[in-house]
């Protein structure tokens, strides 16, 4: 998972991130989007909430829109450019990714620019970034429109500046969000009682603050002695694991500095360690996949999408069915955080050469756990827990495994 | 340097003294190794080593002789060659959806039909152990009828798997798979394996000796391409006890022979995705020298574990095979672990060519180990 802006730049945009996020009076146009809490952090969002999203596909070319209405027939993939299967009838990017709309008299404001859209209309962008919003959030706070695996370089949410000190930012981790050096190594804070004068760890050392640092909403700066100073958060003075040293050379007397503690998961839901990093599994400990699928910058694996993707891995409706199970929610189960419980269609299409099922439209239906907005599945091959026979990684359709973020090994 | 620093690297430092003692230490004074916990270990010496390649032991030659009818077709050569080819295309979208339904031949091979044929290997000679101590490869109880190979000191070896791979571009010795794997094996710690040879009296004959594997978790050091520096620390991972294996075994003449590991799991990261072997009545044949070991770890690949991972990480595309015609063949040439319902073979003969250097194993991840698998019976089939 990604982790926020930070350093001198987040700092300078403190004020526009108050901006947005309506905190603050002005007297020019209220900015198009508001700040928005997410799993991942805060988020620039639309003024309903919903998370906004910028895609590699523009990063080339700031000020320009690739995701739109046109149909390719061919994608580059490792093989060459081959046919897009229903290239004719497949919902195009802009239908999954709908831009973010700026209104006929909007006008530049700061990093908010309106820019020209291919075939009419004019679409946000901040800092450059076209914005865009996914199909797949349904609430605010959602973060659907991220490929899962490999697929997660394409699309990101708009991350909102943070306004933190230079140098420091968030990242990801099983705990929450949790504040983080420039390396994305935690920081820590002592458990119980804090005294500077009781000195960190060992392998910890303060956190330094610049002589001309100063207080701002929940960062202060503290006297750490010898003339020195330490940034705290929420009154809590922060330390970073020195150069060189481990986490795991840490004791119990310190605790990650989070920024937001995680949700949670149901109780379905367990965890696993296992190859790739701790993976989210069933009760009984197997593992839990997704199917992840994007053809030229449009997600794939939506009820509607060729169902050639699915059969690709999975074969025809029966042979699918039988070796990629739903994961199904128990009775009386509720939606906790990033997982929530939809009906899945089963079998997934009738026809290969066709469009997967809507649930509305399915025969039949079974009611599932999905991750961020996506049904899991068990894989038929998998005998033991953790084991990850179906994980895939690559360009092209695939079952991932759902790993949890910060728990990835090195190597 | 900072205090916080400068403590912490001693207590690094002292923690490498200790094991790095701990390794020269006879076995009796240290902590055992993995070994059986009911059959103690004799004195001795032990020897640490670290894997440094995993190849298969493909018997090749400049001009493919052993390829008369050429190397194997490709995907594309696969579809190109239907009539439908260019409509199957259109509607799937991929060279190797040659299934009904579009089905990829690496995922559902059983449902592709190749119209080129499998180009046989036609050769006597091979590499490899020979697996079911049968000197013509008749069927026993635990392996099917099958033509054994001549190793090129004159013995007889069993390796089907050559027949299935040795006339595949991808993974011959110059082949993608094959160098793209050689890659991953050195850079990526998923694929680190470590065996240990405890109570070593003599390292030129000594008729007892135990052998651990381990999955390891440290990256290799090499000075120069391929060459592996030896003696540095290589830790356990323990996290992973699934992946520990141990077996009796002897020296002869410089050359550690193990007897059959009945089941033995490895991780992998192939093609930039993890796998597992399963290799059953894995066997061990290392030369040993001052610095290494090279020789052979043979043994009977599972084939629902090996076509996941040949499925999955193969790479057909740019290995030029159909993955398809490689699953059939692997079926058809599997010797070993027969179903008792209906005869057909279950695993396949495989011997895979390994370099190791001397490694310094450290012994209290390996006591906890113990510990955690002789109390939870995991990684025990």
């Amino acid at each position: 998972m990604g982790s926020h802006r930070s350093g001198t730049l987040g700092w300078a945009l403190t004020c526009a991130v108050i901006a947005a996020a309506g905190l603050a009076s002005t007297a020019k146009a209220a900015p198009p989007a508001i700040v928005q809490m997410s799993e991942d952090g805060p988020v620039l969002a639309t003024p309903g909430g919903m998370t906004l999203y910028t895609t590699a596909m523009d990063d080339p070319t700031p000020g320009k829109a690739h995701c739109n209405d046109v149909r390719a027939k061919t994608e580059r993939t490792v093989e060459g450019y081959m046919p897009v299967p229903m290239a004719e009838t497949r919902p195009t990017c802009a239908q999954k990714s709908p831009p973010f709309l700026a209104a006929a008299g909007a006008a530049a404001d700061g990093p908010w620019k309106p820019i020209p859209r291919d075939g009419g209309g004019r679409q946000w962008a901040y800092e450059g970034h076209p914005l865009y919003t996914s199909i797949r959030d349904h609430r605010p706070g959602d973060v659907n429109g991220v490929g899962l695996g490999r697929g997660s370089y394409l699309w990101k949410p708009a991350f909102a500046p943070l306004g933190f000190p230079p140098g420091l930012k968030i990242v990801r981790r099983p705990e929450g969000l949790v504040l983080a050096g420039a390396d994305s190594r935690p920081l820590y804070v002592r458990r119980g009682l804090q005294r500077v004068s009781d000195g960190p760890a060992p392998s910890l050392e303060p956190v330094r603050a610049a002589a001309v640092a100063r207080a701002q909403g929940d960062w202060t700066v503290m006297d750490a002695g010898a003339g020195r100073r330490q940034y705290a958060f929420r009154g809590q003075p922060l330390y970073a694991v020195a150069a060189g040293a481990a986490e795991a050379d840490l004791n119990g007397q310190w605790a990650l500095a989070i920024y937001r503690p995680a949700v949670g998961r149901p109780a379905d839901i367990g965890t696993r360690l296992s190859l790739i990093g701790e993976v989210y599994t069933t009760r009984d400990g197997m593992a839990l996949y997704a199917f992840e699928c994007q053809v030229n910058g449009a997600t794939c694996g939506d009820p509607g999408d060729p169902a050639a993707h699915w059969s690709l891995l999975c074969g025809g409706p029966a042979e699918c069915m039988e070796r990629w199970r739903p994961y199904r929610a128990s009775p009386g189960a509720r939606p906790v955080g990033e997982w929530t419980i939809i009906d899945v269609a089963q079998p997934l299409f009738a026809d290969a050469t066709g469009p997967t099922y809507r649930p509305q439209d399915a025969p039949a239906k079974v009611r599932a756990w999905a991750y961020r907005g996506r049904p899991v599945f068990t894989f038929v091959d998998d005998e033991l827990p953790g084991q990850l026979l179906g994980h895939l990684t690559g360009k092209g359709p695939s079952f991932v495994a759902l790993v949890i973020a910060g728990t990835q090994p090195e190597s | 340097m900072r205090e916080s620093q400068r403590r912490s690297g001693i207590a690094r430092n002292l923690i490498r003294i200790l094991c790095i003692g701990a390794m020269a230490t006879p076995l009796s004074l240290a902590a055992p190794a993995m070994s059986q916990p009911e059959s103690p270990r004799p004195s001795g010496r032990t020897i640490g080593l670290v894997l440094t390649s995993w190849t298969h032991a493909l018997y090749e030659t400049p001009s493919k002789a052993e390829c008369p009818a050429g190397l194997q077709a490709g995907e594309e050569e696969q579809m190109r060659a239907r009539k439908d080819g260019d409509e199957q295309l259109r509607r799937f979208g991929s060279y190797d959806a040659r299934g009904p339904n579009g089905e990829a031949s690496r995922f559902l091979a059983w449902r592709v039909e190749d119209p080129i044929p499998f180009r046989e290997l036609q050769t006597k000679v091979g590499y490899g152990l020979n697996l079911d101590g049968t000197p013509d490869g008749r069927a026993t109880a635990k392996s099917c009828k099958h033509e054994k190979f001549t190793s090129p000191e004159g013995e007889a070896v069993d390796n089907q798997m050559a027949r299935v791979l040795g006339c595949v571009a991808g993974w011959r010795s110059d082949g993608f798979n094959t160098g793209f794997i050689a890659v991953e094996f050195h850079n990526l710690a998923t694929n680190r394996v470590l065996v240990e040879i405890t109570g070593v009296d003599s390292e030129t004959n000594d008729p007892d000796v135990g052998v651990n594997i381990y999955k390891g978790r440290d990256k290799l050091v090499a000075s120069a391409p391929d060459k592996y520096v030896p003696f540095l620390i290589q830790r356990i991972d323990d996290r992973f006890p699934r992946y520990t294996h141990t077996a009796h075994g002897r020296i002869v003449d410089g050359v550690l022979i193990t007897d059959p590991i009945p089941v033995a799991d490895f991780p992998g990261i192939w093609v930039n995705v993890p796998v597992e072997h399963r290799m059953k009545d894995l066997r061990l044949r290392l030369k040993l020298t001052d610095t290494g070991a090279s020789g052979f770890f043979a043994g009977y690949e599972d084939l629902k574990y090996w076509w996941n991972m040949h499925g999955k990480g193969a790479a057909a595309a740019v290995g030029k095979f159909s993955q398809a015609g490689v699953y059939r063949a692997a079926h058809r040439y599997a010797d070993g672990f027969p179903d008792p319902a209906t005869g057909q073979c279950t695993a396949i003969s495989t011997s895979y060519k390994v370099e190791a250097v001397r490694a310094m194993i450290p012994h209290p991840v390996a006591k906890a180990l113990q510990t955690r698998v002789a109390a939870t019976g995991e990684g025990r089939y």
